[in-house]
């Protein structure tokens, strides 16, 4: 099955006060395994609340979504959790480390979620961060290391449990635009080389061009698609 | 283990703030210890001295003795509760006590006294009257004429050591009765009054005096080697004597209903400070976990949309609630223990803020107060503060499981 995400007529309301205000609607979104697809759009067009829905973080107010086949309508809340345990790996804007665990252990971190045995674990993680670039930089704190580095301990622990995708919302934002293609550079080798599917939220024009298939987002409805 | 690992750095985070809750849940602590120390220690002190001075740490006496105070219920043959007492670990000593009501009277005048009959060889190992003889000496012979009287009496009647008093009682047949004696020693113990009310005369001087027989005694006073093993004792000797008739075995807190209710009341108010003391703890550790708990709702909301489960992130807090109860409680239990040995040799000396000679019950009060924390007090406060550290860790604990995931992302 190549299919990761499947949104279906998602539709999303808030609702504040007596106010309605919607925030997708009919949505129809289909992404592939190994894909790198962003969803670009202004502020309020709908990036985040749809990350969320996919994430499992929210519900649709109507239409369904699809991860890896599994309708997040009919889990409980413990079946999301370990679903996102599992399955989805998340980058964030501002990196979200524990600030008083190190890059090792910050990368490691679902991996002791998910009671991964220490030695394997430990092994595991330290190529990964080899592999991301910081190597040598595994005892150091958040705060002894720059924007670029901790973002990159957060793809580490994005991918460490090798999920089927990983969401990354405005993943460059926090950084300048070297950094930023670096970052870029090490998601696309992750993408090509390992088959993780990212989808991203972005305003960066750089996350823009990288992406393979763009999904322009304009007041909760999906614009236009961009395909590379 | 991990869990351990990252409660433990989070506590650390604000070193500051740890250790300024560490420090207040450890001088609550000390402050209760030490309190608790003191008035074990005061209500030791008092209990032992009012049994000394008085009739024992347990009574043996006649059933009818302690509702009329009459001399003719009297214990009639001794010996085979003596032989009991003295297989007893716990009894250091027992001392053939007649008590009664009496005249004592001069050419100066009369005072209306208690006299407290003795056999001066068994009072020396525990009657604390002998250490209390300020002039003379305490009573040497069992069937002499010397009596042991208070300062209080001696003043009034002015006399002094060496000088004569006539003694007079109602008889065993209700008949007055006296008998002449000596002055031999003059005692002073600081409460108004057994000084003012009480002497003592040779046991078989009462008894000629009372008209009683020759083993005839108002009660056995049972000496302790340690006030705190009454009630044990006082059970064994009640199973032991159940089968002798007119033996009646009673503790200190029965004869001296006074000072066990002043115990039993100034105890009372101890635990009510205790409480407050807890309940500042607690407010004071809730405030700080809490805070720190908001602080980091968001990244709890993180570690959720992680994929860690909102009951490892209860159990989170609840660690660090833990640990900081453990580091607060082992280091107030450390130097509450260190205050107390310093107020077991040293005491509190009150001089400065009371009078001198508080009586209570007959009992005075030693301004310098000595600490004697008892083991069962020192666990029920410590495991009650670390509880008490953990249970209020629970609401934050709950808060902290309850973040939601989502609003990591909208916060962004």
């Amino acid at each position: 099955m190549n299919e990761i995400v499947k949104l279906s007529d998602v539709t999303k309301v808030y609702r504040q006060g007596k106010v309605q205000v919607p925030a997708l609607s009919g949505i129809n979104l289909s992404i592939q395994k190994g894909e790198f697809i962003a969803l670009a759009g202004p502020s309020g067009s709908g990036k985040t609340t749809m990350l969320n829905i996919i994430g499992g973080l929210d519900q649709p107010t109507e239409g369904s979504v699809c991860i890896e086949g599994n309708s997040l309508g009919t889990m409980s809340k413990r079946a999301l959790s370990r679903l996102r345990l599992h399955r989805i790996g998340f980058i964030f804007q501002s990196y979200n480390l524990i600030p008083v665990f190190t890059a090792l252990e910050n990368a490691e971190f679902v991996l002791l979620l998910q009671k991964q045995h220490a030695e394997k674990r430990r092994q595991k993680v330290t190529a990964l961060l080899e592999e991301v670039g910081l190597g040598g930089l595994e005892s150091r704190l958040p705060a002894e290391m720059s924007g670029g580095q901790q973002q990159r301990v957060a793809i580490a622990r994005s991918i460490a449990s090798e999920p089927a995708l990983v969401l990354a919302d405005e993943p460059t934002a926090n950084v300048d635009s070297r950094t930023a293609a670096d970052l870029l550079d090490l998601m696309e080798k992750l993408n090509r080389t390992k088959s993780i599917t990212f989808l991203f939220s972005t305003h960066d024009p750089a996350v823009m061009e990288r992406a393979h298939r763009l999904v322009h987002l304009k007041d909760g409805h999906i614009d236009r698609e961009t395909v590379r | 283990m991990w869990l351990i690992k990252l409660a433990w750095r989070n506590l650390w985070r604000n070193k500051r703030r740890t250790l300024i809750t560490i420090s207040s849940l450890c001088f609550g602590l000390i402050l209760a210890l030490v309190f608790i120390g003191l008035s074990d220690g005061t209500y030791g002190t008092m209990i032992d001295n009012a049994a000394r001075l008085g009739a024992g740490h347990i009574t043996i006496e006649h059933p009818g003795y302690r509702k009329s105070l009459a001399t003719r219920y009297t214990l009639n043959d001794t010996a085979p509760l003596v032989r009991h007492l003295n297989t007893m670990e716990s009894v250091e000593g027992w001392a053939p006590r007649i008590s009664g009501q009496a005249m004592l009277s001069t050419s100066y005048g009369s005072v209306g006294a208690a006299f407290t009959a003795v056999d001066p060889r068994q009072e020396q190992k525990s009657s604390l009257f002998i250490k209390k003889v300020v002039k003379g000496s305490y009573l040497t012979d069992s069937d002499g004429r010397g009596a042991l009287i208070g300062i209080k009496i001696a003043r009034r009647l002015k006399v002094s050591v060496g000088s004569k008093m006539v003694v007079t009682a109602n008889n065993l047949q209700g008949e007055f009765s006296g008998e002449l004696l000596r002055v031999v020693g003059i005692f002073e113990t600081g409460s108004a009054m057994i000084d003012g009310y009480v002497f003592q005369i040779p046991l078989d001087r009462a008894r000629k005096l009372l008209g009683m027989g020759d083993d005839e005694v108002s009660h056995l006073a049972v000496f302790l080697d340690n006030q705190r093993k009454t009630d044990r004792a006082e059970q064994k000797l009640r199973n032991a004597f159940a089968g002798i008739k007119n033996t009646a075995v009673l503790s200190w807190r029965e004869v001296m209903p006074d000072l066990a209710a002043y115990i039993e009341i100034d105890g009372a108010a101890n635990y009510i400070f205790q409480v407050i003391i807890f309940i500042i703890i607690g407010a004071g550790i809730l405030n700080t976990i809490l805070m720190s708990v908001m602080e980091r709702r968001y990244e709890f909301g993180v570690h959720l949309c992680l994929g860690m489960s909102p009951a490892s992130l209860l159990v989170l807090v609840i660690i660090e609630a833990v640990l900081l109860g453990l580091m607060g409680t082992a280091a107030g239990t450390l130097l509450g223990l260190a205050g107390n040995y310093y107020f077991t040799v040293k005491g509190l000396d009150m001089t400065l803020f009371t009078r001198e000679n508080i009586d209570v019950s007959g009992v005075v009060l030693d301004p310098i107060l000595y600490s004697d924390l008892y083991a069962e007090h020192l666990i029920v406060i410590v495991v009650s503060v670390f509880l008490l550290t953990v249970l209020v860790g629970i609401y934050p604990a709950l808060k902290a499981a309850r973040s939601v995931p989502i609003e990591v992302l909208r916060k962004q």
